[in-house]
């Protein structure tokens, strides 16, 4: 328990707007939902609530874990926990009519966005042709990406005083996390509420790990400052994530480059010769390392490890090491999931019984997917795909061996009969995809172990089963896959799970574990070998890079281990003898 | 809370109608025009208990009791009518805006619409408010073969496609909606069923009773056969004999009598509020109380409802001056004006209209097709609301729930022409008499006001006739006159008494003046022993009918006559107005006995109010 020192006490005392700043661990969601509480016990007129914006479902969940402990049960209805996305989708699906759309709204997912926009990206010559089509989307067919969220809720506040006021009655306090990274709509919206309802701000200045995504401005706080004219708490640097260690201070040395030239409590290494090493061995080996630092600093077994790597695509060739060693490593495997659904369509649609009327119906719906599914990321192979789809709708068969292996495997499967045991005949499909021998095809099979890696399955296998029972055969599989996949989109995806979990560093914000492990991986710019905590396009002194490693440190309350590689030397790691 | 506007659609004698309210609403028409039916809708969208009753709605709730239409393919199934009834709040609680955010809309207070796609610019005060949409759908349900009805949020974003939020019984309970029917007011008020004024109070006080099973407990407790020694011998043998069948295992005796089965529904129908209304009296329950007593009981619950001070009072009541003195009347009207954040009374009592200003008083009238409109008094033209007001209580509200009005000059006027009138319809049955016709007569006090009142009256519909005496008036003066009235008649003389005394025979004059002479009531007039010669009669004449007690003379004068020494002005004038209310033609009288014969139905003929038949 942290003592109510004198600068939290003036937090709950105070009356007005606020800005916490601290670093991590540094106790400002404890004070936060101290505050809240405060609120509450001084009463909320019927149907009022708390309102505490955060960005990640992740850390919606760790604030929701955080306030079983501060918040009494019967106060818990009264305080509202979200993230800004589904702020926004609540306020959106109930007013967005006001500025043109349809009144039936429906989020159009990030996996669907990628594939009708083909994958495109904001700095590409066709990206302002996809911005008018997804306005139209929105306002014609009532389909709102993601990214509109914030702008139209800006506008919408910003242009209807009584929806302004309405939302501020709602919610006479505002608990804004991570207020440094706030976009500018969102940032808008704040303070625009602001101005009818009390805001508390908190914020990390060290934190800014997003500062590359566009609009987030590192000159947020000061924003903050001039317009809400708040009470300022700093909470310094004083980490009680992790009190009796020295990963706080390792941290800030990463920051500042001062490099003390000691060992920190609680930081440690491990070598790896990149060439040689076995990847699953060494996590091995590494998490045995790992769990007997904690033991030794807290008498317990740490309960809840992650492994940080700095891409989805490291993150995946891990765990699959980890899933594939003659012992495999349990693990969770945290993952993009867009391309992962479309594949899992892909999967879905091979569940399905043929089609009786054209006999190559199957393979031009098949090679149609798979078309879709890349253009979600770049438009080339798409359209070479989408190509071969027409020609075999038209009766012609191209000889590309890509065309000639889906056959094989649609052959395949339609010889041996499905079993209705949705787990066995999704592994059936997994096994025809990996015997096919063809690379894109074998990729696709991969994808579908990150699925599984999400708890999904069991939804999708429930949602299968009944199919199945009801037909069977797995009529409509891409529509159960879908119905499975859609109901986590904005929801609590909840658990702070124990075990040991494997995700990339970006993934990791928000969250926090008994001990983690960094890993530097060893890689080839084409023409020499640099590494990977150093952020591509970042130059030094690494300011980017650094923040983002400040991170990846600072996420374990006990122990970090570095999973160092003899080479290449790392320019910010590299002085630190640890 | 308040009521802005009211949609009906196919539900009792109201086809289609829509209503706009600004604040309090007193509801006036002719029976049977759909004011009950107005209250009777605001209760199936804002009463809490009202869609628990089973069924909720039935055959004759629906417009012609229609509620399946032919189907147009034959063999296809026929199509549902529904009943569609639709309000829009206003001036939303707090609470609800909170817990029903998602479901507000804005409405447009000047044009009194709804804000639709892509107005969010207008979304801000003061010319936009938030308001709140509900509906209660009410269907057949040919699967079931019952009627359903429920209420929903118009705006249901949260809900599935082509489907609406249905609106929960508390959310109801927040708009504090209340009806007193015209009929049973006693028991709508004083048992403790839903929504009874003694449930709504017991509710507002947190009262929550414990009372049921405390009560079903002591009365299953309650040993009857205590007082019934005679029972048990009988209830022991047929033991006796039910063992010989079935073997009862039960430690004492198996057959018991109880005051059982009683639910919470039986005890609050059935548990009276009893009263003793004096020192003599025993208490008996209410409904046994006077009508009279009951009135005013509830209007002592409604002053202890206001005190509670519940948050929002929309309060409907039909008719309040049943049974009900004058000031009580005016009491209950004002409870309702300042007590109440919305109030919807309907009323044929000049003591209650008086209440209500003309900008909220509403005239309703139903075309042939089945829509309902209201007239807001103050749009009528000509009338301020001060003469409203003063006029209120002489006659105004009479005149104004009519079908014609005569508009006179004088309170002598006033009272001889109806006298007139009379002795007419007495001589002449194929007159239609004027009350049954409808038409009243309006005492202006003076001629100014004529036309304005002539206007007001016009612009309600009604027939409007007036009588007065000649003066020089200007062409455009004139002109005011003719516009306001289907039968403007000034007659030729300067004053009724110089008419009357010109009209009528001396010598019945005289013997109405030797009357009043020897009755001794002649007062300050002067009036000879011997008969004056004729001109002598008529200016004793003239000069008592204009003393101060002339207004009542001149119609005792009337009243000692025949319709052939009536003033030949007066009643050519009213047979005019005679004119444009002809009599419908006598039912066909039924056959005797004879066998065989047929029964000629009775012929119903709708009065007709339209020009004089020639």
């Amino acid at each position: 328990m942290i003592e109510i020192c004198p600068d939290r006490q003036r937090l709950l005392d105070c009356e007005g707007h606020a800005l916490v700043i601290g670093g991590p661990g540094s106790g400002k969601t404890t004070i936060a939902l101290k505050k809240a509480v405060k609120r509450i016990d001084e009463g909320l007129a019927p149907g009022q609530s708390v309102l505490f914006l955060s960005f990640s479902r992740a850390a919606v969940a760790r604030i929701g874990e955080a306030s079983k402990t501060e918040v009494a049960k019967n106060q818990r209805g009264l305080l509202d926990i979200q993230t800004f996305h589904s702020f926004f989708w609540e306020l959106l699906r109930a007013h967005a009519y006001l500025l043109g759309t349809p009144k039936r709204l429906q989020i159009l997912p990030p996996h669907d966005e990628r594939a009708l926009s083909n994958g495109i990206k904001e700095d590409e010559l066709l990206w302002p042709a996809w911005i008018t089509e997804r306005e139209r989307l929105c306002r014609e067919d009532g389909r709102i990406a993601f990214d509109l969220f914030a702008p139209m809720g800006a506008m919408l506040l910003e242009r209807s005083s009584l929806l302004r006021k309405l939302i501020a009655q709602h919610h006479p306090l505002l608990i804004v996390d991570e207020a440094q990274d706030t976009n500018p709509n969102a940032w808008r919206c704040i303070e625009l509420l602001a101005q009818y309802t009390n805001v508390i701000c908190l914020a990390d200045l060290e934190q800014q790990i997003f500062d590359y995504l566009p609009g987030i401005d590192p000159k947020r706080i000061a924003a903050i400052e001039v317009a809400l004219n708040p009470l300022k708490i700093d909470l310094g640097t004083q980490n009680h994530r992790s009190p009796g260690s020295e990963i706080a201070v390792f941290g800030r040395d990463l920051l500042t480059g001062n490099a003390r030239g000691a060992p920190y409590r609680g930081v440690s290494k491990f070598s790896y010769n990149p060439k040689t090493f076995d990847q699953a061995k060494t996590i091995r080996i590494s998490l045995g390392i790992l769990q007997k630092a904690i033991q030794k600093a807290t008498g317990e077994w740490g309960r809840s490890i992650a492994i940080l790597l700095p891409s989805g695509f490291s993150a995946a060739k891990v765990s699959a090491a980890m899933n594939s060693a003659e012992n495999p490593i349990r693990h969770k495997l945290l993952f993009d999931e867009a391309e992962a659904m479309l594949a899992a369509r892909f999967a879905a649609f091979l569940l399905e019984p043929p089609q009786a009327n054209s006999p190559f119906a199957d393979l031009g719906l098949a090679l149609e997917l798979y078309s879709e599914m890349k253009r979600a990321s770049g438009v080339a192979e798409a359209k070479t795909v989408h190509d071969w789809a027409v020609k075999v709708r038209s009766g012609k068969i191209p000889r590309a061996g890509f065309v000639t292996a889906l056959q094989t495997v649609l052959k395949d499967l339609k010889s041996e009969p499905l079993t209705g045991d949705p787990a066995k005949d999704w592994t059936k499909v997994k096994k025809a995809l990996l015997a096919s021998g063809d690379a894109k095809l074998t990729q696709i099979a991969k994808h579908l172990d990150y699925l599984v890696a999400f708890n999904r399955g069991k939804r999708i296998g429930k949602n299968l089963g009944e199919m199945w029972q009801r037909d069977g055969q797995y009529t409509q599989a891409r529509q159960a896959l879908e119905l499975a996949l859609i109901q986590d989109q904005l929801l609590d995806g909840n658990d702070d799970p124990n075990g040991v979990q494997v995700m990339t560093i970006h993934k990791a914000k928000g969250k926090q574990f008994d001990g983690v492990i960094v890993v530097r991986e060893c890689r080839h710019d084409g023409k020499k070998y640099v590494s990977s905590f150093v952020w591509r396009g970042d130059v030094p002194p690494y300011y980017r890079s650094r923040k983002i490693l400040h991170v990846a440190v600072t996420r374990a309350k006990v122990h970090t281990l570095i999973l160092d590689p003899v080479y290449p030397v790392c320019p910010i790691l590299g002085s630190h003898k640890l | 809370m308040k009521v802005a506007r009211l949609s009906i659609s196919n539900f009792r004698g109201i086809k289609s109608a829509e209503f706009h309210f600004d604040g309090h609403t007193l509801i006036v028409g002719a029976n049977n025009v759909g004011k009950s039916t107005i209250c009777e809708a605001l209760d199936l969208v804002l009463g809490p208990d009202r869609l628990n009753r089973f069924p909720p709605v039935e055959e004759f709730d629906f417009y012609n009791a229609q509620y399946l239409a032919a189907p147009e393919v034959e063999g296809a199934d026929p199509k549902l009518i529904p009943i569609k009834i639709e309000v829009v709040l206003i001036e939303v609680s707090q609470e609800v805006e909170n817990r029903c955010g998602a479901n507000l809309e804005f409405w447009r207070t000047a044009e009194r619409r709804i804000l639709v796609a892509g107005e969010v610019d207008a979304a801000n005060p003061p010319d936009v408010v938030k308001c709140l949409r509900l509906e209660t759908l009410a269907r057949y349900n040919p699967e079931e073969d019952e009627f359903e009805a429920k209420t929903y949020f118009s705006h249901s974003p949260n809900a599935e496609d082509g489907e609406l939020t249905p609106v929960p019984k508390k959310i109801k309970q927040i708009f504090g909606f209340l009806y007193l029917r015209a009929l049973r007011t006693g028991s709508r008020a004083l048992s403790l069923e839903h929504g009874s004024l003694l449930d709504l109070i017991l509710r507002l006080k947190g009262v929550r009773t414990g009372l049921w099973e405390k009560a079903i407990n002591r009365l299953r407790n309650l040993d009857i056969e205590q007082d019934a020694p005679e029972l048990e011998p009988v209830l022991k043998s047929i033991e006796q004999r039910l063992a010989r069948y079935i073997p009862s295992n039960a430690a004492n005796r198996a057959t018991k009598l109880h005051v059982s089965q009683l639910t919470r529904e039986h005890l609050r129908k059935t548990m009276a509020f009893f009263l003793a209304m004096s020192k003599d009296q025993s208490h008996v329950p209410f409904q046994q109380a006077g009508a009279g007593t009951l009135s005013t009981l509830v209007l002592a619950l409604l002053t202890f409802i206001a005190d509670l001070k519940p948050e929002t009072v929309i309060f409907a009541m039909e008719e309040p001056e049943i049974a009900v003195p004058p000031h009580t009347q005016r009491r209950i009207a004002d409870y309702l004006l300042q007590k109440t954040t919305q109030a919807f009374v309907t009323s044929h009592s000049p003591y209650v209209i008086e209440r209500f200003e003309p900008r909220l008083t509403l005239l309703l009238t139903r075309g042939d097709d089945g829509v309902v409109s209201a007239k807001r008094l103050s749009d009528t033209t000509g009338l301020k609301d001060n003469d409203y007001k003063r006029y209120a209580r002489r006659g105004l509200t009479e005149c104004m729930l009519g079908k014609g009005a005569i508009v006179v000059e004088g309170v002598t006027e006033f009272h001889a022409l109806p006298v007139a009138a009379r002795k007419m319809e007495e001589a002449d049955v194929t007159l239609q008499p004027l009350d049954i016709a409808g038409v009243a007569f309006f005492d202006a006090e003076s001629d100014g006001p004529i036309p304005k009142f002539g206007t007001f009256f016009k612009t309600l519909g009604l027939k409007t006739f007036s009588f007065y005496d000649h003066k020089n008036r200007t062409p455009q003066e004139k002109q005011k006159f003719t516009n306001s009235f289907d039968l403007d008649c000034e007659h030729q003389y300067s004053g009724f008494e110089a008419m009357v005394i010109a009209e009528m025979s001396p010598d019945k004059l005289w013997s109405f003046l030797a009357y009043l002479k020897s009755s001794g009531e002649s007062g300050n007039v002067g009036i000879p022993e011997q008969r004056p010669g004729d001109d002598g009669v008529r200016a004793i004449a003239k000069q008592a009918l204009l003393s101060n007690k002339g207004a009542g003379w001149a119609a005792r004068l009337f009243e000692e006559c025949g319709v052939a020494e009536l003033p030949a002005t007066v009643v050519g004038f009213l047979n005019q107005v005679y004119g444009f209310f002809p009599k419908p033609p006598d039912p066909v009288p039924v056959e005797g006995n004879k066998p065989g014969a047929a029964v000629a139905p009775v012929a119903v003929v709708p009065i007709p109010n339209g020009e004089p038949a020639v």
